[in-house]
């Protein structure tokens, strides 16, 4: 652009000029001469940019403009993900609280046990993953022999496997 | 006018699906946990980069910027707003404006009829000479004065574009995001590259050629009436031509741009969308339409964000753009009472100067609006684009 700046500043200049010669110029015979001179002269700067691009045989990197700075990319699918699980988190609490509270009516009404407690972990896509119980049987835990604690356990393990549908694997029941 | 009509049905779904989305919300049992649900997915959007433009806009117009809150979002943005203190503030800086350019009047008026003045002296002096030099004196003063304004203004519009461009550099990525989080990945991926290229090419043109011709046309503008036997009247035709098709051609290509954008992608993406639902809520057992409805709510609460976001765009854009508009425009109400002052009693060229300073003016004043117009539509898109995703779900 630079160079746009200076032909216009010495368009600007010779206009200017030719216009004081006009002035000072006495009005005779010659001063028609002199103005057709004047003339071409003007036209010779305004064609100068023109001139400037045919002589430079037309080369393409005359007319490129250069490249605009674009902004840094981001990644889409990650940044969503990261927004959605933000907004999912006060959303699955109240769900897996729900559903807890859901498996530990069902459990209390065994009457082998006395209270439930559970927490539920959940993925993003909705599986759940890991599920935690703490179990009060009736009797006092001591009482109970180790058939009875394994049958208790086992008990739980297949309710909450068929109720969430879910490997027993993920299940960790503890007792007492 | 299919093209208006196109606009208008995309501005009216966009209130529909924003109005419909937030009487949804309005149910007592379910607002607490999408409240939480925002306001979590505020934290995670990082809306600290967003917020920094509003330091650049002019303090009188910040209060009209809203903060990016739950309260916001509920209400969509739209009751904080009063038109008519808008317009009073813009009514007002415009005066402030003009008085503040009112020196500019001054100058002029006093070469002007200094110039009117010499005039009728030339009837009665014999050396003829003298007189013109002392006119062509007053011109050049008429002719700097014009010039050291529009350079100024040309600034003004330079900075006001970068700014704009900043801040659609900052504002889209998070739109996309947005939009790919309320269900819209495929038109996300699809028109955030577009839209981003489309912002980045209209800058470009016009930062580095339209102003630069711009200001060729108004210098040459002025110069064509420096002295009457040479005149450039066409020459400044030509420039004048060149840069408002320039212009109108960039705006032919941006419309383009937005007219090939098909239905398909928000399409596909409702339908990925709803298969989602349907798996959720039916291999996952019990809690599996727990888990669907969950879902809904967080997505809902997205479109909620996006739309709140995308006002808050247009918002920013708006008042980004309105202060150096509202100045140029000053300054070009200036010239054109200068103009309609002078016509009587001075030289008819120094009225055609100044008439073709306040043209040139109003040029760059266009081309800026253009640009403010273009980047509020892009934003139109992009949000009306989530919309679509959203209801197909």
């Amino acid at each position: 652009m630079s160079e746009l700046q200076q032909w216009l500043r010495m368009a600007a200049g010779i206009i200017l000029m030719t216009a004081i010669f006009d002035l000072l110029l006495p009005a005779n015979d010659n001063k028609k001469l002199a103005k057709l001179v004047m003339g071409l002269v003007i036209m010779m700067v305004l064609l100068e940019p023109i001139l400037a691009v045919v002589y430079s045989g037309w080369r393409a990197d005359w007319f490129s403009l250069g490249n605009p700075a674009l902004p840094p990319s981001v990644n889409l699918a990650d940044a969503s993900s990261r927004i959605h699980s933000a907004g999912m988190q006060p959303v699955m609490q109240l769900v897996t609280e729900n559903a807890a509270h859901q498996l530990e009516a069902l459990l209390i009404s065994s009457p082998a046990i006395a209270d439930a407690r559970l927490t539920i972990t959940m993925s993003e896509d909705g599986s759940i993953t890991a599920v935690e119980v703490r179990v009060i049987p009736t009797n006092a835990a001591e009482q109970l022999s180790q058939k009875d604690l394994q049958e208790l356990e086992l008990l739980v393990k297949d309710l909450v496997s068929r109720y969430l549908q879910i490997a027993q694997a993920n299940i960790y029941v503890e007792i007492g | 006018m299919n093209k208006n009509r196109g606009v208008i049905v995309l501005l009216l779904f966009l209130f529909i699906t924003a109005y419909s989305v937030s009487t949804a919300a309005a149910d007592p049992t379910q607002i607490d946990i999408l409240a939480q649900s925002v306001e979590e997915q505020l934290r995670t959007l990082n809306l600290e980069e967003l917020l920094g433009f509003v330091d650049s806009i002019d303090p009188e117009f910040q209060e009209f910027v809203p903060a990016l809150n739950w309260q916001t979002i509920s209400s969509q943005g739209l009751k904080g707003l009063n038109l008519i203190d808008i317009l009073n503030t813009f009514v007002r800086a415009l005066f402030k404006e003009v008085i503040f350019s009112s020196y500019l009047m001054r100058q002029l008026l006093v070469a002007a009829l200094l110039s009117a003045v010499l005039r009728q002296l030339q009837l009665s002096v014999e050396d003829k000479g003298i007189i013109n030099i002392g006119l062509l004196v007053c011109f050049l003063v008429i002719i700097y004065i014009g010039l050291q304004s529009f350079r100024s203004a040309l600034a003004l519009a330079y900075q006001s574009l970068d700014d704009m461009v900043s801040f659609m550099y900052a504002l889209l990525p998070m739109l996309a995001t947005l939009v790919a989080s309320v269900g819209g990945i495929t038109s996300a991926a699809i028109f955030h590259p577009v839209l981003i290229a489309v912002v980045s090419g209209v800058a470009f043109l016009i930062r580095t050629v339209l102003f630069p011709l711009l200001n060729v046309s108004a210098v040459v503008g002025l110069l064509v009436h420096i002295s009457p036997d040479f005149p450039l009247t066409r020459l400044s035709g030509l420039l004048k031509h060149l840069s408002t098709m320039l212009l109108s051609f960039v705006f032919t290509i941006f419309l383009g741009v937005l007219a090939v954008r098909g239905a398909v992608a928000p399409v596909a993406d409702g339908v990925a969308l709803r298969a989602a639902k349907f798996l959720t809520s039916n291999v996952v057992p019990v809690i599996g339409s727990m888990f669907a409805n969950a879902v809904e709510v967080v997505v809902g609460g997205s479109l909620l964000i996006k739309n709140t976001v995308g006002m808050f765009g247009m918002l920013i854009i708006f008042l980004l753009v309105a202060l150096p508009i509202i100045k140029i425009w000053a300054i070009v109400l200036i010239y054109r009472i200068v103009a309609a002052l002078v016509e009587p009693v001075s030289d008819k060229r120094i009225a055609e100067v100044v008439g073709s300073m306040a043209g040139s003016l109003t040029l760059v004043m266009v081309s800026l609006a253009t640009v403010a117009l273009m980047f509020f539509l892009t934003i139109t898109i992009l949000v009306g684009i989530g919309n679509l995703a959203a209801v197909m779900r």
